[in-house]
């Protein structure tokens, strides 16, 4: 006679979701916050670039380390999340640039309503820091 | 008689959170594509460095200064490829003759100071798309040396 093992319909093992479901929630944090602080240093003024329809992807200019000067529609300068004045300018970019590992590129972000004037101080200054390469971030329209 | 209270009573009322996990994960692949997709466009130029010696270099000939102009507040401003005025709507074109047949697709960009950062990133970008591969934007400092 053959012994049948019957199980019990109860569960043996139960894969306790409630931890996941705790670290996910946690990484969904994690993101939010990141990328809220990360938008509050590279945003500290409403600028409103000029939309143009030839401009080149600029993967760099995501990265942590970019020096990323904007200029407002005032004419204020801004370098990352701080206010500054175009005097310090070169000090502060020279600054960044002890670091051997910052790409030697300013990425100025300027509001289409901004004079050239104070585009063209900017310009002055980043060119006294030693710098020649330039890029201007722009929204780019889709063809 | 007696009652025993410890275990093989039913299991009390738990929260099914296998939905809640794939909300989760569903809104963490949001959040990672929305980052993915959020590329930043730019425009290169190049700021010309000034001559070393303090003798005044003379402007090679052929070179290209493409002028912007400010004529009047909230007008747009007039262009000039070197002396010659072009319109606007014909800058692109004329920039694609000139360089045709030119192997050094250098230019260089002038404005005044009140115009508008938008009409000079308009330059830039239609000399960029007529074939110019180095813009300089001559700064405040440099065109004083030229006048």
């Amino acid at each position: 006679m053959l012994h049948k093992s019957r199980r019990s319909p109860k569960l043996l093992a139960g894969f306790d979701i409630t931890a996941f479901a705790c670290i996910l929630a946690v990484v969904i944090l994690a993101i939010m916050i990141a990328k809220s602080v990360s938008d509050g240093v590279h945003s500290p003024v409403a600028v409103d670039p000029p939309w143009e329809g030839h401009a080149v992807s600029m993967a760099s200019a995501l990265r942590e380390d970019a020096i990323t000067v904007r200029v407002a529609d005032g004419g204020q300068v801004w370098l990352g999340g701080d206010w500054l004045d175009a005097d310090s300018l070169p000090l502060k970019i020279a600054y960044r640039l002890k670091d051997p590992n910052v790409e030697r590129t300013v990425y100025i972000v300027a509001d289409k309503k901004a004079p050239l004037g104070s585009v063209k101080v900017v310009l002055e200054c980043v060119r006294s820091a030693g710098i020649t390469r330039v890029v201007f971030l722009v929204n780019r329209w889709k063809n | 008689m007696s009652f025993s209270m410890a275990g093989g009573g039913a299991r009390g009322p738990q929260i099914n959170v296998t939905p809640l996990i794939d909300v989760l994960l569903t809104l963490i692949i949001m959040f990672m594509l929305v980052v993915a997709m959020d590329p930043e466009y730019g425009e290169k130029v190049q700021i010309p460095q000034p001559p070393k010696d303090s003798k005044s270099v003379p402007e090679p000939e052929g070179t290209v200064v493409i002028q912007v102009v400010w004529t009047s507040k909230d007008a747009p401003p007039t262009v000039k490829i070197n002396q010659e005025d072009v319109r606007f709507e014909d800058l692109e074109f004329r920039l694609g003759q000139i360089y045709l047949k030119r192997a050094e697709k250098v230019a260089f960009v002038r404005g005044d100071a009140d115009v508008n950062f938008l009409y000079v990133a308009d330059v830039i970008d239609l000399a960029h798309h007529a074939g110019v591969q180095r813009i300089g934007l001559l700064t405040q400092g440099q065109e004083l040396r030229r006048e």
